[in-house]
């Protein structure tokens, strides 16, 4: 209790100081950037008991630079109408100097070790997250507390670093009944050298203590980046490619073999891509066994898409067991457009043998010189994802945004999507917005959604195949307040579900009412 | 962590208030400040130096993604204006914001979109933290001596007008053409 309340002590008196920090006056060099993200809801979750509750999340930020030096902070805090959960707290400090090739960084810190197989620390900026089942706002953060210095001289670069990994799945305000957000310790490195313009070869170690476990694992990884093409002197086609192999715990005379199968655990990424004039081509492979580490994000050759029904009915990756493939062509047609046919396939091994993801994609876009006020898109994507027991999923749907008198554009989204769950579910989505923006000023959209899904009702009863439809209708307004300040405020009833955000994937909770976030840049 | 280190806190926020009250302290804005310096390698392996840009004309960072409809939106009007300006100067530098999982789409989608200026990806989400990026897109000016002239988050159409014209202040007059 007592150092609870030292710590809440520490925390004012360390903000007071930053606040004194940011007011002073003085000469000229030192430079201090401040920005706030302000999310407030009042409103009804049926989720939660008393369900009209309000949550008011805000996130300010600081950054000063003092020549070679930097050093930054963030203080978070969350209050609901429960008093659940809530919390003060600076969830983030952290120190840097950086002077040509070198940078050493102390505090929290992101970083990646080749393509991510075995490492990724990152955040996801703008996006606030509600844990789910529990009334806490957070950021979404995978850092690492620790210490990075990376450096670079000609062709070689290398980095290494140590640190508490932080899951992203905690709030600060829910850390007490769950389990510290940092938890355990990661040190490792990566050496690399560019022999060419465009070509890369390295390798990457990483040790982790796990102490709830009592364990330690150590995982390695090597990879190698060319451009057969252009080493070879040819311009107009590229065709970079990319590989990587990474295995866990093995001995030292073992770290060189490349071992794949089901008993072993590894990882393996390739993924090349063919650009030739209005060609393009990318194609991915992985095999991932026994690699879901929490602190490492191996890509995970799904699509990523940004059409609602589409970016909902995403695969999330389970690197624990799976492998599969992923191709995707584009035609651009020279002043109309462009073509792209997209195909995933990922199925589990072993003990998900059975189950598979495949989807195909198709998506036609069309922005013509001669008519340039409108630009359209349609879609269509038929699939499957036998993870979450869909056995048929087919979902089209189509944009269009019109220009009109230089500053002003309305944009129209419709979607549909039809899917069948096993046993024997049935249902269908259909999404609807439109709206209208002006260059500068913001926009306002109307959104329009319904939905048969019986998970959008209550997760628990998603084998009840008779559910009504439930409708959601929301208005979005968007506007420049000012230079500094843009605000988002968004009323009406909001679909809870899956959402994915610059490839990372989290759960929305259901919500109705108003939410305002408040961006500001001081 | 959170205030698990009280003793470290108070002693950066200390240096924060010494550094400011001894050095003085700018506006707290990013903009109308000296541009954070990088460093960063493009997708077909060339280096971007922030400094090197600068020394030819103003520089235009557009943080991007392959999955964002606005920034795809935008980003034929920035390439356009890339071309009409990159003999006066102007760099254009597409910083994508793609992780991992679309390392594999940068290229190719820049090759539809026909992205003839540089782009880099910012791996470790280092670039988003230095210009405090919380939406995309975010567009960020930079004048030749190196201070943030502006900084645009989100776009709708008809909003590169304004950059055209903050540019072009920043611009050498165009050469007469030689009689």
């Amino acid at each position: 209790m007592r150092r609870a309340l030292l710590r809440a002590a520490a925390a004012r008196a360390t903000c007071a100081l930053i606040a004194c920090a940011l007011a002073a006056p003085a000469a000229s060099h030192a430079q201090v950037a401040v920005s706030n993200l302000l999310v407030a809801q009042a409103g009804h979750s049926k989720l939660y008991q008393p369900s009209n509750r309000t949550d008011l999340y805000d996130q300010f930020e600081v950054q000063a630079t003092i020549g070679e030096l930097r050093i930054g902070g963030r203080y978070e805090t969350d209050e609901n109408s429960e008093q659940a959960y809530t919390y003060k707290v600076i969830t983030q400090r952290w120190a840097e100097w950086t002077d040509r090739g070198l940078r050493v960084r102390v505090g929290n810190i992101y970083t990646i070790l080749g393509r991510g197989l075995i490492q990724r620390s990152f955040e996801v900026p703008g996006v606030v997250l509600d844990e789910p089942g529990l009334l806490s706002r957070y950021g979404f953060s995978r850092d690492l507390d620790g210490v990075l210095v990376e450096g670079e001289a000609g062709p070689f670069s290398t980095r290494i670093f140590t640190g508490k990994p932080n899951g992203g799945t905690i709030s600060p305000g829910t850390e007490a009944v769950e389990q510290p957000r940092y938890l355990g310790e990661v040190a490792g490195g990566q050496a690399a050298l560019a022999p060419w313009r465009g070509s890369r070869v390295g390798a990457a170690y990483l040790r982790y203590t796990d102490p709830l476990a009592l364990r330690q694992d150590e995982l390695g990884s090597s990879f190698a980046e060319i451009d057969p093409l252009r080493a070879l002197g040819v311009k107009n086609v590229a065709l970079p490619l990319y590989a990587e192999y990474a295995g866990l715990n093995r001995k030292w005379d073992q770290w060189w073999e490349l071992k794949t199968g089901d008993k072993v655990p590894h990882a393996l990424y390739v993924g090349s891509n063919l650009l030739w004039g209005p060609v393009s081509v990318s194609g991915e492979w992985k095999d991932y066994r026994n690699f879901r580490l929490g602190y490492n994000d191996p890509p995970s050759l799904v699509r990523e898409q940004s059409f609602t029904l589409l970016n909902r009915a995403t695969h999330v990756l389970d690197a624990e067991s799976e492998h599969g493939f992923q191709a995707e062509a584009s035609y651009t047609v020279p002043a109309w457009g462009s073509v792209t046919a997209n195909h995933s396939r990922s199925d589990g091994t072993p003990a998900n043998r059975a189950r598979r993801y495949e989807a195909t994609y198709w998506e036609l876009h069309a922005a013509p010189t001669r008519w340039p006020s409108v630009e359209g898109t349609a879609y269509i994507q038929r699939g499957l994802d036998e993870f979450d027991f869909v056995t048929n999923d087919d979902i089209y749907g189509g944009s269009v945004t019109v220009r009109a008198r230089r500053d002003w554009s309305a944009t129209m989204d419709l979607a549909r999507k039809d899917e069948t769950r096993r046993p024997a579910v049935s249902s269908s989505d259909h999404y609807f917005s439109c709206g209208i923006a002006r260059a500068q000023w913001g926009s306002a959209t109307l959104v329009w959604e319904r939905t048969s899904d019986p998970r959008t009702e209550d997760p628990v009863r998603d084998v009840d195949p008779h559910v009504d439809p439930v409708t959601f209708v929301s208005g979005v307004v968007s506007a420049r307040l000012t230079e500094r300040h843009q605000a988002t405020l968004t009323v009406g009833k909001r679909r809870g579900g899956l959402a994915c955000t610059a490839g990372t994937c989290y759960t929305v909770e259901p919500f109705s009412g108003a939410e305002l976030r408040l961006t500001t840049r001081f | 962590m959170g205030a698990r280190s009280p003793r470290v806190l108070i002693i950066l926020a200390t240096l924060a208030l010494t550094a400011a009250l001894t050095l003085g302290a700018a506006p707290l804005s990013l903009e109308r400040r000296i541009a954070p310096p990088f460093s960063l390698r493009g997708v077909t392996g060339e280096t971007l130096r922030l400094d090197r840009l600068l020394a030819k004309g103003p520089v235009v960072l557009d943080f991007w993604a392959t999955w964002c409809h606005p920034c795809v939106e935008e980003i034929p009007e920035l390439d356009a204006l890339y071309r009409r300006y990159a003999a006066r100067g102007l760099t254009v530098v597409g910083v994508s914001a793609d992780g991992p999982r679309n390392y594999a789409k940068v290229r190719p989608a820049a090759s539809r979109l026909g992205m003839t200026y540089p782009i880099a990806i910012d791996e470790d989400g280092r670039m988003q933290q230095l210009y405090q990026v919380r939406a995309l897109p975010t567009t960020v000016l930079i004048d030749t001596s190196g201070v943030v002239i502006r900084v645009r988050e989100g776009w709708h159409p008809g909003e590169t007008r304004d950059l055209e014209a903050a540019i072009a202040k920043l611009l050498p007059a165009p050469e007469a053409p030689a009689r």
